[in-house]
């Protein structure tokens, strides 16, 4: 009887509900909502309009950055110099300078003397270098102050086991550009050759700009990972940076996300917090979170499930939220006036937060699931590639302003349908340089 | 509107026509309306799952086959967006737990004297989750199993919500009885008649004959 009861309970309802005459009801207001969202247009579209805009702009600041930006090529970086030995004697009474600049140095056109200001008694300081192999070549002098009959006399020779000779070590030109940071390079001066080493008479004559203690160097063999800083107790090894820089980023990003391609794309939206610590000379580590909604339109095809659709949907809205944690590792191209430009890459790991699609046919009145939340939530570790190239100008010693064009491809399938998720899109970050508080 | 009228209409729609789709949508105004406002909790409501209906009908309007019925068509376009609209709403919807609901004895409802507005508010005073159920179930003729698929709930999660809707639904029933006797019921009233003693001659009865 009960059923009977509830029978008639659904009876009263759908009799009484069912096509009633509403046609008083009439709203000119309603129409005009209608007609706002009939003359919308379409976003996808717009977006997918843009999305070439977009990676052609993308390509050409990383095209301009790199060519702006871009180190200088070391020429003749085969041509070997012959050894020159660069001998340093005290030569008591003679106040006299001797320079043999001998044919055998090839020496290019352009190339410098580096001189070494020599303190001291300079009693039989030898210094040997071998000219480096670069295009950057240099001579390094002993100038060292003449007092009384301590004059000194250098020679130039094409040592080749010579009674004067010394200890010959390779200086490449790896140690002699270093940008930036002086107190981790041997601070060598750049002057012409002949000329001046001509022009040096008297008593002192200096043609370095920055003098290092010539008994780093003179009279021990030439290690350049052991030279020791002005600035520092210890010693430093050449290429790394003297202290490493930490700074904290907060970025934001507007992004698209699409399923095996960014042609249906659908545009995301990206916040976090990011950690880098420079680990080399011009390496950055970089770590962090992201926060990240990713929208994005797939098909059937691409939407890997085990339930079995009566009909398959025309179309499938996926919403995910998934927290990123990259590893990124970039490089510095360029660093001067404030300006800094790196291309970097590394790997993501996706923990999803939520995901959940929706399902669209192109029948509507299909019948069939709408809407599917997964309930338990995916994690996806280095699944994702990195590729970026990031811009940054110092605003001050503190603070800096970045933008990053940025590309995540999948190296695995990602989320409940198993999708390859890619994602392109510009980050804006705000760095806040740790180290600028803290003293050297 | 008849059947060439309709077509010719729905034509000149395919077309983007704005004219013709206002017509459609005048014409078909009251019967989707009608559809939206069961599922709907408000007529706000149901007027913005409306429009979203019409806003799909008018998309894909090239995908109507002539040869079936356009209102059975619309309609359904109207109680999927109607569903949408549910799972879009879901986390914000009101639900109650089973406890609450009390059982309720049953009664003979096919003598209820309930107008359409009567059962509307009714039906738009459940929860949302049990109104979407009930409609699906009771109104629209779906099986729990179908319910189950559309919503993304198993098919006890569809009878446990039917089961609510319909004793809330008994008890507005219920309510509406009483208050319906209360009013039509309370008679034990005493009937007052104003008499303007201005008006009252004083009749005697022996023609002025004192005794």
């Amino acid at each position: 009887m009960k059923k009977d009861y509830d029978k008639d309970l659904d009876s009263l309802f759908k009799h009484g509900l069912e096509d009633p005459d509403y046609n008083t009801g009439y709203l000119e207001d309603d129409w005009g909502d209608l007609e706002k969202m009939l003359d919308k247009p379409v976003k996808r579209r717009v977006i997918a309009f843009w999305l070439p805009i977009l990676s052609s702009a993308a390509a050409i600041l990383l095209f301009l950055g790199w060519w702006m930006f871009r180190p200088q090529v070391v020429q003749n970086n085969q041509q070997k110099h012959e050894v020159t030995t660069i001998k340093t004697s005290n030569t008591t009474g003679s106040n006299k300078v001797a320079v043999n600049n001998t044919p055998a140095n090839k020496v290019n056109g352009d190339q410098s003397i580096i001189s070494n200001s020599v303190k001291g008694d300079g009693v039989h300081q030898e210094a040997a270098v071998k000219p480096f192999d670069n295009s950057k070549k240099q001579l390094i002098a002993n100038n060292r102050p003449a007092t009384g009959s301590n004059i000194p006399a250098t020679k130039l020779t094409n040592n080749n086991g010579q009674n004067n000779s010394i200890e010959v070590q390779e200086v490449k030109n790896s140690i002699t550009e270093f940008p930036g940071d002086a107190r981790s390079t041997m601070t060598l001066a750049a002057v012409s050759t002949n000329p001046l080493i001509k022009g040096i008479t008297g008593d002192k004559q200096f043609l370095t700009s920055t003098p290092v203690e010539s008994k780093e160097i003179i009279g021990k063999p030439y290690r350049p990972e052991a030279i020791k800083d002005d600035n520092d107790n210890g010693l430093t090894k050449l290429g790394f940076v003297k202290r490493p820089q930490f700074a904290l980023t907060v970025v934001g990003a507007s992004e698209l996300n699409g399923a095996n391609t960014l042609g249906d794309a659908k545009s995301g939206t990206n916040v976090g917090l990011l950690f880098s610590a420079g680990v080399y000379n011009k390496l950055t580590l970089t770590t962090g979170a992201n926060y990240a909604a990713m929208p994005y339109n797939t098909n059937i095809a691409n939407y890997h499930t085990g339930y079995t659709f009566k009909t398959n949907p025309s179309e499938i809205e996926a919403d995910c939220r998934v927290l990123d944690i990259p590893i990124n590792l970039d490089y510095q191209l360029y660093n001067k006036h404030q300006n800094k430009f790196s291309i970097g890459t590394g790997l993501s790991s996706y923990i999803m937060l939520h995901e959940s699609y929706q399902f669209y046919y192109a029948d509507p009145t299909t019948k069939g699931p709408v809407a599917f939340t997964v309930p338990n939530e995916g994690k996806y570790f280095f699944g994702i590639m990195n590729l970026q190239a990031t811009y940054t100008r110092q605003v001050n010693s503190k603070f800096g302003l970045s933008i990053q064009p940025y590309m995540k491809l999948p190296l695995t399938t990602i989320g409940y349908s198993q999708t390859r998720l890619q994602t392109a899109g510009v980050a804006v970050g705000l760095s806040w340089n740790i180290n600028s508080l803290t003293k050297p | 509107m008849g059947e060439d009228e309709l077509h010719q209409l729905i034509r000149d729609c395919v077309k983007q026509d704005r004219k013709s789709q206002k017509m459609l949508y005048k014409a078909f105004y009251g019967f989707s309306m009608a559809i939206c406002l069961r599922y709907a909790g408000n007529r706000d409501e149901a007027a913005e799952v409306m429009n979203q209906g019409f806003f799909k009908v008018f998309k894909n309007i090239d995908r109507y086959d002539a040869d079936r019925p356009f209102k059975a068509w619309l309609g359904k376009i109207m109680m999927n967006v109607s569903i949408d609209y549910y799972r879009a709403n879901l986390k914000m919807a009101y639900t109650e737990d089973l406890e609450t609901v009390e059982h309720l004895s049953d009664g003979d409802y096919t003598d209820k004297n309930l107008n359409y507005n009567d059962l509307l508010a009714m039906v738009q005073r459940l929860p949302q989750a049990y109104r979407t159920v009930f409609n699906l179930f009771a109104i629209d003729g779906y099986s729990h199993d179908e319910i189950g698929e559309m919503l993304n709930i198993n098919a006890g999660t569809s009878k446990s919500n039917l089961f609510k809707a319909r004793q809330k639904l008994k008890q507005m029933i219920l309510d509406a009885d009483i208050k319906a006797s209360n009013y039509n019921g309370n008679t034990d009233y005493t009937s007052t008649v104003a008499i303007n003693a201005v008006g009252i001659k004083p009749v005697f009865y022996n023609n002025g004959i004192r005794e």
